[in-house]
């Protein structure tokens, strides 16, 4: 193996030229160094995992060895037991120089496969090239052995079979959602003021379980009636519980007994001797205890995330670290100063590092929708404490300026911005940006406290303490507003309604009645009719999807099961209810609408050149559409070039917008969560747009089937915004980011060059002050890299809104020549 | 007051949020024809005062659909199928580029009123606000069309019902009659003014005009206690000679504390990729561009005479 060259050059150096990758490897530390060098990365680049990495069959088969055993035990007992037998026997490793340890894993280079999950998703596994641990062909034996055992009996196979058919099949053909309708495959808020706020360690909550026990048994030996009978029950969820948070505790033990083994009989360098022994204290105390330093906080919450993710797959990670965590930085640098400044930062790096390690088997359809990463791990920083004030503590900036050391894709930042953020922390967050992270994402917090009160009715102090649940949505960490299972599920793919309007229901691509039939476009004499068809097949593909979705949650305490994260759950604590049962939750659902903002371009197009103008008849533009515009370039152009778009700042399709969503804020009234509240939209994409590419058909708005869609949210399409950032900012500002919707995701690029320097920083914070004023909800900045521009010296046509800035000279980047391009790539950014 | 509705003039491009060419965000207005003819010109699309045809041969696929509707004779192709302007024969009747389906031919330069422009202006109103930031009009040379700019800078100044007043920057060569500046400064609050050489004559050479105005525009604005800051692009082996920083930055010390300090603009070789677009000679050579760090003594002799100097603006 040839060793990676040295980089040559001090830091400043480096910095100037923007490498910043070796300015990190520069300034961290040895143990950093090594820790992150030492992680195996399990995000999926083009739909591949990389060389090396291998499906977990370990615990799977662990689990399902106990889980048929205890095949007469209700639900929650039976998983309670194969989770606590998946603890008790898997591998364990520590990594060398790691303070932290946890992995769901049996060996560092394995993703978790949640065998119970869905058997769709187990054949997928079997198929997948090169994920078979050696010997490959015993590995397929195995494989083939549990598909066949779980096949039919996954929860998604049990939610499958009692869906209303017609239902199952247009869910399942993938054409107008994605997800999944169990907790199985989900991810799931946590419980952080029972927990952390609460100082609770798994031996308290025992005793809060053991007490609510008592109370219910006292009812069980009274009088008899109908009010006792669901108690019965109650008492098995309690014991399942007990059981699960006991097994968690003897497998902390375990890294504390290897710890100490490690210190003891093989460890011959006396600081890491000290370390592994201060390591096996750190496990012996939490999760049993609650922790009493910032080292044992970080490892009480990851065992935390570890033992979620060995009983579901959880593909997101909701988290607030500076806030939870922040007393035990604050007691251990600040007060005892038991931990240097320095200290304090590897332990930080490090548990995002453990975060970044952790993946799961994921469907194809996912790893390509979230390319590069294994879940949405968006961790919330900054925003407020309860009673309003400024949250942000020295742990919030430790975050950030971990963040460019270890340089990990996931976790990511959202920062909760306020009007109180002091201007250190807005300082740090520019750093984050201007080193090309891509994050933290800014989150405008009064606003989005506002919104959870509007669409959810959350108290004001619980809607303080809301965290991303997943990429972008809020939700808040308490008994009654934390999200059990991932109630997104109703992911839409928006551009069907417009693509189902135009068609009488009909899709084209997967070649069936989808929608309901709105009548033939070719008919329609004005936009009023086209509107009347959209609002129908919007209201259809989203009652379709929360149908499914709700049903999903109602069944899943029977057909799957969560004794560790109800476990974890002050609510199920108290009522012996699986936490994923709606009783006594408030209900905060949001519909992710992917490839929203291209109804509202289509709807324009077709205003604007076939009702207005009439340059155009509809018979015309549908048979264009159904020809995919293929022998219709010129007018194609036309409906690009000559109808107005989205983020241009003009009111005409900006109104459209505005319609869109308010026709679909008031069917969300409508529709109802398992909870009895309402079911807001997000528009936003992930990666979508390229898994999407292929099943949307061609639409007004210019596109061909096979074209990627918007980058997503409520951003504009690539290229069409030719008015520059500000207009971008004023065609969103017309949104009501209350009322309209749950929260709206926008991506703004930015050229190094304009962030350069002390100005660069002051014009980004007045940037920032006037999305604020603009009253916006989110954004999030890409620097145009390098990359960026050589796609737009490919891709001209998606780029010409890249405006290389320099004094006095005026030029669209994709306008001028190869050669000057060059070198102004080689200006903007050097390297990497 | 004029009226700004009927207040026409000519602009080639409105650039919202650049960061560039004074303080803050700042939305510049290119305002089209030039009233100088420097050789190293970036912005050729500016230098004629009225809409015109400009041909990007670069997107041109050669289907000759622009000769056909072509009254007058003034297009052509060449060797490569791209087509050429007989200016001579030209009429800017603009109905080439209507038939082009690729952008070959592009009419360049969009007649607007004072308030069509001074509307998108204040689109950006609270952007200014929170950056102190504003309206910069460039060119081409803005003061080609002194009342348009009057127009637009009058109108900046008396904001709207929505938007307050904002910050107004001139990027100027000096080359224009002084009664039109004393029209526009009172409501100017910042000058972006061209240094280009302090020798008259390769001023002329370069730049088809001595400096004499020029100079003379600059010593009448510091009476007036304009702010300024004094702009010099460093244009290789024409102006950047130890005796010409020299005489600019005694120059600059002169005009006292108008002028708030020097921006120096080095020579880079992108306009020489506009050029070749538009199938035009460049024949200013295009060499690399001028290196930073070439420019440190300068920087350093400026320094000595006025209080701030940047590079790049």
């Amino acid at each position: 193996m040839v060793a990676e060259p040295a980089r040559d050059g001090s830091v400043q150096e480096l910095e100037n030229k923007q490498e910043w990758w070796w300015v990190a490897e520069k300034k961290r530390s040895k143990r950093l160094d090594y820790l992150r060098k030492a992680v195996w990365k399990k995000g999926a680049l083009g739909g591949n995992y990389a060389p090396g990495i291998k499906l977990d069959l370990e615990c799977a088969t662990l689990f399902t060895d106990m889980w048929n055993f205890w095949k007469y035990d209700p639900i929650m007992m039976r998983r309670a037991k194969a989770i606590a037998h998946v603890l008790d026997n898997k591998t364990i490793f520590i990594t060398d120089h790691a303070q932290l340890v946890g992995y769901f894993g049996s060996l560092p280079h394995t993703i978790m496969w949640r065998v119970d999950g869905a058997s769709m998703v187990n054949e997928e596994a079997y198929n997948e090239p090169g994920i078979m641990p050696e010997p490959e062909q015993e590995s397929l034996e195995k494989v083939a052995k549990l598909n066949d055992y779980w096949a039919g009996q996954t929860a998604v196979d049990k939610v499958a079979r009692i869906l209303d058919p017609e239902d199952a099949v247009k869910f399942l053909s993938g054409a107008i959602g994605w997800g999944a309708p169990s907790s199985a495959y989900g991810y799931s808020g946590k419980d952080y003021e029972y927990l952390f706020a609460g100082k609770r360690g798994f031996e308290d909550i025992i005793e809060d379980i053991e007490a609510a026990i008592e109370k219910a048994e006292e009812k069980t030996v009274g009088v008899p009636g109908p009010e006792i009978l669901d108690i019965y029950d109650r008492l098995q969820n309690w014991d399942a519980m007990i059981l699960v948070l006991e097994a968690a505790m003897r497998h902390a033990k375990r890294y504390a007994r290897l710890a100490r083994t490690m210190a003891e009989n093989f460890e011959t360098d006396d600081k890491r001797k000290e370390e592994l022994l201060r390591l096996a204290r750190t496990c012996e105390q939490v999760p049993a205890k609650s922790p009493r330093n910032l080292q044992e906080s970080f490892q009480y919450d990851h065992f935390v995330q570890m033992f979620a993710r060995v009983e579901a797959h959880e593909g997101a990670w909701p988290a607030r670290p500076d806030y939870y965590h922040g007393p035990y930085y604050d007691k251990d640098v600040n007060i005892d100063k038991t931990l240097t400044k320095e200290e304090a930062l590897d332990l930080v790096g490090e548990f995002m590092i453990r975060a970044y390690e952790v993946g799961g088997f994921a469907p194809r359809w996912a790893r390509e929708g979230l390319q590069g990463i294994t879940g949405t791990w968006v961790w919330t920083l900054g925003g407020v404490n309860k009673d309003g004030t400024d949250a942000c503590n020295d742990l919030t900036i430790a975050f950030l300026q971990a963040a460019r050391l270890v340089r990990v894709s996931n976790p990511t930042f959202g920062f909760r911005w306020h009007p109180k953020v002091k201007d250190e922390v807005m300082r740090e967050c520019f750093e984050c940006i201007r080193h090309g992270l891509g994050y933290p994402s800014m989150r405008n917090d009064p606003l989005l406290v506002q919104n959870a009160m509007h669409w959810h009715g959350h108290p004001l102090e619980e809607a303080r303490t809301w965290v991303h649940q997943a990429c972008m949505s809020p939700c808040p960490t308490t008994k009654n507003g934390v999200q059990p299972m991932r109630m997104a599920s109703a992911t839409a793919n928006c551009a069907k309604m417009v693509e189902y309007a135009l068609h009488n229901g009909y899709d084209h691509v997967v070649g069936m009645q989808m929608g309901p039939q709105t009548g033939e476009a070719s008919s329609f004499t004005d936009f009023e009719q086209l509107f009347q068809a959209w609002t129908t097949q919007m209201q259809w593909l989203t009652n379709l999807l929360v149908r499914t979705v709700n049903l999903g949650r109602y069944k899943d305490p029977e057909f799957f099961g969560r004794p560790f994260l109800s476990g974890i759950s002050q609510r199920s604590v108290e009522s012996g209810l699986d936490v994923v049962s709606p009783v006594g939750d408030r209900g905060n659902c949001w519909i992710t609408a992917f490839t929203w903002v291209e109804n509202i371009d289509s709807l324009a197009a077709v205003k604007k050149l076939v009702f207005d103008e009439k340059k155009y008849t509809m018979e015309q533009l549908i048979t264009a559409l159904k020809a995919n515009w293929d022998g219709y370039e010129q007018m194609r152009l036309d409906f690009v070039n000559n109808a107005p778009k989205w983020g241009n700042d003009d009111d005409y399709v900006d109104d459209i917008m505005i319609r869109c969503l308010q026709a679909t804020a008031r069917h969300s009234h409508v529709m109802k969560c398992p909870s009895g509240n309402n079911w807001p939209i997000l528009p936003e994409n992930v990666s979508g747009n390229i898994h999407y590419a292929s099943i949307v058909g061609a639409l007004p708005n210019g596109r061909r089937c096979g074209d990627a869609l918007y980058d997503g949210g409520i951003s504009p399409g690539p290229g069409l915004d030719k008015k520059g950032p500000t207009a971008v900012l004023a065609s969103c500002g017309k949104i009501d980011h209350i009322a309209d919707g749950r929260a709206f995701l926008l991506n703004q690029r930015l050229s190094p060059t304009q962030l350069a320097g002390e100005k660069g920083y002051q014009l980004w914070k007045a940037y920032i002050r006037t999305w604020a004023d603009l009253g916006l909800d989110h954004v999030q900045f890409n620097m145009v890299s390098d990359e960026t521009l050589r796609a737009a010296q490919k891709d001209p046509e998606k780029y010409s809104e890249v405006i290389v800035r320099v004094a006095g000279y005026s030029a669209h980047f994709v306008d001028i020549s190869r050669k000057t391009q060059d070198n102004i790539i080689q200006r903007t950014v050097q390297g990497i | 007051m004029t009226d700004p509705e009927k207040t026409f003039g000519v602009i080639n491009d409105i650039q919202r949020m650049s960061t560039n060419d004074g303080p803050g965000f700042r939305t510049i207005v290119f305002l089209k024809g030039c009233l100088l003819d420097c050789k190293w010109c970036h912005n050729p699309e500016g230098r004629r005062r009225f809409p015109e045809i400009i041909p990007f041969v670069t997107n041109c696929i050669g289907c000759g659909e622009c000769l056909e509707v072509c009254a007058t004779g003034a297009l052509s192709l060449n060797g490569d199928n791209h087509p050429v302007i007989d200016r001579g024969l030209c009429t800017d009747c603009l109905q080439c580029a209507r038939v082009c389906t690729h952008a070959g031919l592009v009419p360049w330069g969009t007649i607007m009123t004072a308030s069509e422009v001074m509307k998108e202006v204040f689109a950006d109103e609270a952007f200014f606000r929170n950056s102190g930031g504003g309206m910069t009009v460039s060119g081409g040379e803005p003061m080609a069309q002194p009342g348009f700019v009057h127009a637009l800078f009058s109108m900046a100044k008396q904001g709207t019902d929505q938007a307050s007043p904002i910050h107004t920057a001139l990027d100027t060569c000096g080359h224009a009659p002084w009664e039109d500046y004393a029209k526009v400064l009172p409501f100017t609050d910042l000058v972006l003014l061209d240094i280009k050489h302090m020798n008259p004559e390769p001023h002329k050479t370069y730049t088809g005009a001595t400096n004499a105005l020029i100079l003379n525009n600059a010593r009448r604005m510091a009476e007036m206690g304009t702010t300024m800051r004094l702009r010099v692009p460093i244009i290789p082996g024409i102006n950047d000679t130890q005796e010409n920083w020299s005489a600019t930055a005694e120059f600059a010390a002169s005009l006292g504390d108008s002028v708030q300090g020097v921006d120096l603009l080095p020579y880079h070789p992108y306009a020489g990729g506009k050029y070749k677009a538009f199938g035009m000679d460049y024949d200013f050579p295009a060499g690399e561009g001028y290196d930073d760090s070439r420019l440190e003594p300068v920087i350093e002799l400026f320094l000595k005479h006025v209080y701030e100097v940047t590079i790049g603006g």
